[in-house]
């Protein structure tokens, strides 16, 4: 756990080195495909990182054996939403996860898509809604990005937000989010 | 999708970050009230919000992204064709070069024991590792997981250690206290591929902490081979000890390795 806390590489690849059979063997075997258990993987690992950072978070089980349970409640949840199947909540999957709340799933679903969408913005894009976002006046915001007026940066913060959005609205995985809501 | 004006916009990040006077914040509450579409909207930016200012998750994501670019990837085998005449001549030259390697490998091994060295950890557990005979003692426990166990069991002792995993991980979940599924998923991890010695060690030590069924002696047994792989010899001691106590069929090994230790 301390390793993905840190967010250390090789510990994530060791992560996936180690589950990708066993996750890609739990989804495609139950409707869904090779994207779908990539997914549900990176929302599984995002979950740990977010608990890791938690310092009254305590494992109730091994690593191994939590991180499938977590997979697997993702997967289930992701099932019922597109009405794919009917799936109900393993009472036992659950009391093993039982410091990770289905609220905690869904808004981890939600933000990931965010994230991921955020990261294939350009460097420029990224650092302006950073630098906005942590509320970093204009002025400071054209020196730093080295625009030539206030009025540019304003014109380039809206540009890129709204670039973000339209990425986020495009995804088909916004409108199944939304579906559900 | 509607796009929203860059005013529209100025005034959701304006309402987030409270930087509305008092009325401006009562007739924009009302303008959500009225239109669905703009309260999705100021949602959606409460969201994008949380995601940018939380710098840990993003640089998480990233590392994710760039460590998992090459799994969860249809993986293509490269098929080489050789001619029949050039195939026969490579396995003629491939067979030569076995023969002489056996040759090496049976010298060094010869010379090895006349010169009396010492034996190494590893030579001791290679000597004394076996893979476990899961048919010996797993019994399941009458209902519908007792046809995956049978399952695994089979993968198992076809050597698709693997597969095994991938049957005895999702019923060590489903049934945390049964021994014997997590004495399985253990000896599973234990035989692959190279073997996932932590992985395994975790599960055995279940076994060992809750200490309650006729598997503790068998899990002691390997946790002492595996941190006799892991150079501790310490603690394998201390562990073959315990089975020695027990008593259990696997005892006499655990008193000859002892013996050889000291």
């Amino acid at each position: 756990m301390e390793g993905i806390k840190e967010g250390d590489p090789k510990v994530i690849r060791s992560i996936y080195k180690e589950f990708e059979k066993v996750i890609l063997h739990l989804v495609e075997t139950n409707k869904g495909s090779r994207e779908d258990a990539h997914d549900v993987f990176q929302e599984g690992l995002m979950l740990m990182y977010q608990k890791s950072k938690q310092t009254d978070f305590q494992l109730t089980s091994s690593f191994s054996t939590y991180f499938y349970a977590v997979c697997r409640n993702i997967w289930s949840n992701k099932l019922r939403k597109k009405s794919r199947t009917e799936v109900t909540f393993d009472n036992k999957m659950l009391s093993i996860i039982e410091n990770i709340s289905i609220t905690d799933i869904e808004e981890n679903e939600e933000y990931s898509l965010y994230r991921k969408k955020f990261l294939e913005l350009g460097e420029d894009c990224q650092k302006v809604l950073d630098l906005f976002l942590h509320r970093t006046g204009m002025t400071e915001i054209m020196k730093q990005m080295g625009y030539g007026s206030v009025s540019y940066t304003k014109k380039r913060k809206f540009i890129c937000k709204q670039k973000l959005v339209q990425l986020i609205k495009k995804d088909p995985k916004f409108k199944e989010l939304r579906k559900t809501k | 999708m509607s796009t929203f004006s860059e005013e529209i916009y100025g005034m959701i990040e304006a309402y987030l970050s409270n930087t509305m006077t008092e009325t401006e914040v009562v007739d924009f509450e009302q303008k959500i009230k009225d239109n669905e579409e703009l309260s999705a909207e100021v949602e959606l930016f409460r969201n994008l919000n949380n995601v940018v200012y939380d710098k840990g998750a993003l640089n998480f994501q990233k590392t994710m992204n760039e460590v998992g670019a090459s799994f969860f990837q249809h993986k293509e085998v490269e098929v080489i064709a050789i001619s029949p005449k050039i195939g026969t001549w490579l396995r003629q030259r491939w067979a030569i070069a076995a023969s002489f390697l056996v040759f090496v490998v049976s010298a060094l091994l010869i010379w090895q024991m006349q010169s009396g060295s010492a034996v190494s950890d590893e030579e001791l557990f290679a000597q004394y590792y076996e893979t476990y005979d899961l048919n010996q003692n797993i019994r399941g426990e009458g209902d519908s997981s007792n046809e995956n166990l049978k399952l695994g069991i089979q993968q198992y002792k076809s050597k698709d250690f693997a597969a095994a995993v991938q049957t005895f991980l999702p019923l060590a979940v489903a049934k945390p206290q049964n021994d014997a599924i997590i004495f399985c998923l253990a000896n599973a991890y234990l035989n692959q591929s190279p073997p996932k010695l932590d992985l395994a060690k975790q599960q055995f030590e279940r076994i060992t902490t809750a200490n309650t069924t006729i598997y503790v002696p068998k899990a002691q047994w390997f946790l002492a081979l595996i941190a006799l792989k892991n150079g501790d010899t310490e603690q394998t001691e201390i562990l073959l000890k315990k089975v020695v106590a027990s008593g259990d069929d696997i005892a006499g090994k655990a008193r000859k390795l002892l013996k050889e230790l000291k």
